[in-house]
């Protein structure tokens, strides 16, 4: 009977050096794997300083208003889209002033018309253009922080399709969502 | 196995992210009103201006009495412009032994071009004086037989 209970204590006893023996070799290895032995170490510090992030906005400056061109022609105010009756090759501008913000130095922005759920059939899609204070014309792509604070005129051009045929699209409405008018951070450098 | 699983899903939802050019960069947005337009339409009506012709029997070089043809647009388009042409068939023993002119205004005044003529407003109305000639050597077998002159104007709308 004693020899028994000796026998247990003694089993016990190397259950227990066993585990000790491991969780010694598991802190070793956490400790080695961490690298947090007490090697020298230093330290010193950059000055630091203030960096400001850039802007982006697009606000109106006035409003905005429409003209028809005929096709090599020169264009002419309208006040009311219902009152006009358009042809194959005219062209329906849609114009405003707007005060542009880019500050950034990396600042590259496209202006664009989005959310143009559907055009009207036989109409092309819509070209953008941009005027700055000089008077410059471009197109809505590509525009930097040059033009900053500046007031610029877009237009928006829908032409009706000249390559329209026979009779096809006569007295027919043409419905024209409100423009939606983007002006987006694209890549600096595509 | 888990673990594998969410890797797989994040790398799809990157993958998503960047093939839809979601990338967070800034962006402004204003609106400008749109509005209801409505395109016009080109339609022109053409009839004997003095009524039907009463045609002679024709015979080799000779040629028809001249004959207006009054054509006028009832079109709509603030910038819609117009031009006329005229096109003619006739039965087809004839169609190489007979020749057709046409002018804007008088015969003999300005020829309309197979390409047209003019650059008429949505309201405008132009005559067309035609003759038909039978040429000096249609052969005797056409004696006796109808031209049936058909004529056909076309109002074709004017670029810029």
């Amino acid at each position: 009977m004693d020899e028994a209970v000796e026998t247990r204590t003694e089993h016990r006893s190397g259950k227990r050096t066993m585990a000790i023996i491991a969780i010694a070799a598991g802190a070793v290895l956490l400790l080695g794997g961490g690298g947090t032995l007490a090697y020298w170490t230093t330290t010193a510090t950059l000055g630091g300083g203030t960096v400001v992030s850039g802007d982006l906005d697009l606000q109106p400056a006035g409003a905005s208003s429409w003209t028809l061109t005929p096709e090599g022609g020169t264009a002419t105010p309208v006040t009311d889209l219902s009152t006009i009756d358009i042809v194959p090759g005219d062209t329906l501008t849609l114009a405003g002033d707007f005060t542009i913000t880019l500050v950034g130095d990396n600042l590259v922005a496209d202006l664009t018309v989005a959310d143009l759920a559907s055009l009207p059939t036989g109409i092309l899609p819509p070209v953008v253009n941009v005027t700055d204070d000089t008077g410059a014309t471009f197109p809505g792509t590509g525009l930097t922080d040059a033009l900053d604070g500046e007031v610029v005129s877009v237009e928006v051009a829908f032409q009706f399709d000249p390559a329209t045929s026979g009779t096809d699209l006569q007295v027919t409405d043409f419905v024209f969502e409100d423009v939606s008018l983007t002006l987006t951070q694209v890549d600096p450098t595509p | 196995m888990r673990r594998a699983l969410i890797g797989v899903a994040a790398g799809a939802v990157l993958a998503l992210a960047a093939a839809s050019g979601v990338s967070a960069y800034w962006q402004a947005q204003q609106t400008l009103p749109g509005g209801v337009a409505t395109s016009g339409d080109l339609e022109v009506s053409a009839m004997w201006r003095d009524g039907t012709p009463a045609w002679t029997n024709l015979y080799p070089g000779g040629t028809t009495a001249d004959a207006t043809i009054r054509v006028t647009s009832n079109s709509t388009g603030d910038n819609l412009r117009w031009r006329v042409k005229v096109t003619s068939t006739v039965a087809p023993a004839f169609t190489s032994h007979t020749s057709f002119q046409a002018w804007a205004g008088a015969c003999g005044g300005t020829p309309i071009p197979v390409g047209g003529y003019g650059s008429f407003g949505p309201t405008d109305s132009v005559d067309v004086c035609i003759r038909y000639t039978l040429a000096t050597g249609a052969p005797a077998t056409l004696q006796g037989q109808s031209i049936n002159p058909a004529i056909t104007v076309h109002a074709e709308q004017v670029g810029g």
